[in-house]
């Protein structure tokens, strides 16, 4: 291989590495407020909302499939989580969401592990499912919870640190561990690179399938107890404007969009990078639109990127 | 001799007997297996429901106002048929409406022919800029679709200043999406009867449809026999950006305004219209009737929403179920006949 393409390659490998120390330079020039304790706060806060329900999709973006309906169980969760605090007390709020998202889950899972459902497909139409058990809990309109309690959990601090930062650094430890120290793990990558192959490895790959979809579920329901907590609000419609920034955070970060490359840490970094780009945006004036245009700009390129590289690896392949 | 002449005549009455049987199976069996049938029978038993429990329903009126209401996604649906069937996949034309509607409503306020023809450009460049990526860089469409949905809508926000814009008063322009042809045919659904017609021909009926087909179907068996992917799918993209485009001046006039909120899910309704009609994911399977009965069962069920007063929330639950319902049926029928693995 040559020394320039190494490099290139290396290069485009870590990408959002390098993406997120540009950003982290620039926010130092352009927004006087950024490096505070209260901005950085924010968006950490932020960013640990994004990441929680970022992790669960990675584990479906890992294996080349994609959840369209993950804003939409936010939703859904966010209005069950205030239904159940409103009935049962605070404690059932996390429950309820925890245990319903099995529910969810299993219905994405079964219909593209089971059915043989194009992924992209079956997530769409429980996208529309979801909305719509969404809207039809809440009556059409945000509902307010009247337990005062219900804000407890997002203030709730742990040594200092907010809690919905302490759960999503946990998360991100279990799914690291999932991912890097068990067989599990392994098995996401081989189905995510080839799914063919690793059926004929011997692998349930119907079986990781459904964890998958049953683990991103999960990670919505959390996201959507926290979002419900944080304004004491479930709205039916939050999480639609989710969806695609979550799995364009998860691209820019690296995992690959055919499914197979890509790791928790650059999921991470790729949620940092977004919240930080909106954020420096907010803060400098900008209106909300050119963030669109700059995040759409940002995705094509990252694409680019990942083209290159595996042209390069094929090529190198080929000539071993 | 004769035993053997008597079996032959026992073996063809026998084969006389059975035939009648094995066709009368079999015309049943080809029912079955024509496209869509599952869809038709969708879109026959709402019907027959609607006409049947209200009385509004089955009236001249409200039948053709559905199809005016259908029109417009209509037409892009047609266009999208074009790129999924060729293997590829646009969530980016729900903005690409958007933005030619904006585009078309600015320019009325210059020349009514310009807002008629430019914003048709103005999606071919779009769907330009999306055949390159996918066609020539081949980057996943899925992923790049999504990225320049976020330009498209970004460019449509910083044309209208963000808020909802008027368009310039023309009588001429009006009739596009407001007027009736013998006073009783909305102009939108004659546009949109027209842009099936011509799809349809250009998919069944030229070489290029053909290469469509095959490029979605077995896209190294295309590059073998000397059809180029990157063409066709470049062509498919612009095809279907300036249908976007077209839809885009329909909405425009229809409302007098843009608004740069609209184009947010229309996507998703292109979708379901196009994967109710049979369109297969994996490429090379579909057709402009199936998607014309997509977007009436849409259409259709819109409207029964309407006459029963169904609230809007329990909408989105019954249009999941039914897609949901529709994508398996379609999936295990595929697999019963092998057609995919």
């Amino acid at each position: 291989m040559k020394k320039k393409q190494k490099l290139l390659l290396w290069l485009s490998d870590n990408s959002i590495f390098f993406l997120l120390s540009i950003i982290l330079v620039l926010a130092a020039l352009v927004g006087k407020s950024f490096y505070t304790k209260a901005n950085l706060m924010l968006l950490l806060k932020e960013t640990s909302l994004y990441g929680i329900i970022a992790i669960g999709i990675t584990f479906v973006l890992l294996l080349g499939f994609t959840d369209m309906s993950i804003g939409p169980q936010v939703s859904m969760f966010s209005v069950i989580a205030i239904l159940a605090s409103q009935r049962f007390g605070l404690a059932s709020m996390v429950l309820s969401c925890v245990l319903l998202s099995i529910i969810s889950g299993l219905l994405n899972g079964l219909l593209v592990s089971k059915v043989h459902v194009v992924p992209f497909i079956t997530t769409l139409g429980t996208m529309t499912v979801f909305k719509g058990i969404a809207l039809i809990l809440a009556g059409g309109k945000p509902i307010a919870s009247s337990l005062l309690t219900v804000y407890d959990i997002y203030t709730y601090e742990l040594l200092g640190v907010p809690i919905s930062i302490v759960v999503f650094l946990i998360f991100l430890i279990i799914a690291a561990y999932l991912l890097y120290f068990t067989k599990f793990g392994l098995q996401v990558y081989a189905c995510g690179g080839n799914l063919e192959s690793a059926k004929a490895a011997g692998i349930n790959t119907d079986r990781i399938t459904i964890i998958c979809y049953l683990l991103s579920a999960f990670c919505a329901s959390c996201a959507g107890a926290f979002y419900a907590s944080r304004m004491g609000v479930g709205s039916p419609v939050l999480g639609d404007n989710y969806t695609l920034p979550v799995i364009a955070s998860c691209v820019i970060g690296g995992i690959r969009s055919t499914g197979g490359k890509g790791n928790f840490v650059k999921t991470f970094c790729g949620v940092l990078f977004m919240q930080i780009i909106y954020n420096l945006m907010a803060m400098s004036g900008f209106d909300a639109y050119t963030q669109y245009f700059v995040i759409g700009v940002v995705i094509l390129g990252v694409l680019f990127l990942d083209k290159y590289t595996e042209k390069v690896q094929k090529i190198n392949l080929a000539q071993e | 001799m004769i035993i053997q002449k008597q079996q032959y005549t026992n073996l063809h009455a026998d084969l006389q007997r059975t035939v009648p049987e094995h066709q009368e199976k079999f015309t049943f069996r080809k029912l079955m297996r024509t496209q869509n049938i599952g869809t038709i029978l969708i879109l026959v038993l709402l019907f027959a429901a609607c006409s049947l429990t209200t009385e509004t329903f089955f009236k001249f009126n409200n039948i053709m106002n559905i199809t005016r209401q259908v029109s417009m996604v209509g037409i892009m649906a047609c266009g999208v048929t074009f790129v999924i069937i060729s293997g590829s996949l646009d969530l980016s034309i729900g903005q690409i409406y958007m933005l030619t509607s904006i585009v078309a409503c600015k320019l009325t306020h210059v020349n009514i022919l310009l807002a008629i023809l430019l914003p048709i450009a103005a999606g071919a460049l779009c769907g330009l800029l999306n055949g390159v990526l996918v066609g020539y860089f081949r980057l996943h469409p899925l992923i790049t679709t999504m990225g320049t949905q976020s330009i498209f809508l970004a460019l449509g926000y910083a044309l209208s200043e963000g808020h909802p814009i008027r368009a310039a008063e023309n009588e001429f322009f009006r009739q596009i999406g407001q007027g009736n042809i013998l006073g009783c045919i909305p102009v939108p659904s004659l546009i949109f009867a027209l842009i099936v017609a011509f799809t349809w021909f250009l998919l069944k009926k030229t070489t290029y449809g053909r290469k469509v087909y095959l490029v979605g179907g077995n896209p190294e068996a295309a590059r073998f026999s000397g059809f180029s992917f990157v063409k066709v799918t470049m062509i498919n993209y612009i095809f279907a950006g300036a249908l976007a485009g077209l839809s885009g001046i329909v909405v425009c006039s229809r409302m007098m305004s843009g608004v740069p909120s609209m184009g947010t899910g229309y996507e998703f309704q292109v979708m379901t219209a196009v994967i109710l009609g049979g369109v297969s994911f994996s490429g090379g399977k579909g057709s402009i009737f199936g998607t014309l009965i997509g977007m009436l069962i849409v259409g259709v069920l819109n409207n029964s929403y309407i006459q029963w007063g169904i609230p809007s929330s329990v909408q989105y639950f019954f249009q999941g179920v039914i897609f949901i319902i529709a994508v398996v049926l379609d999936t295990m029928h595929e697999r019963k006949l092998g057609l995919v693995s």
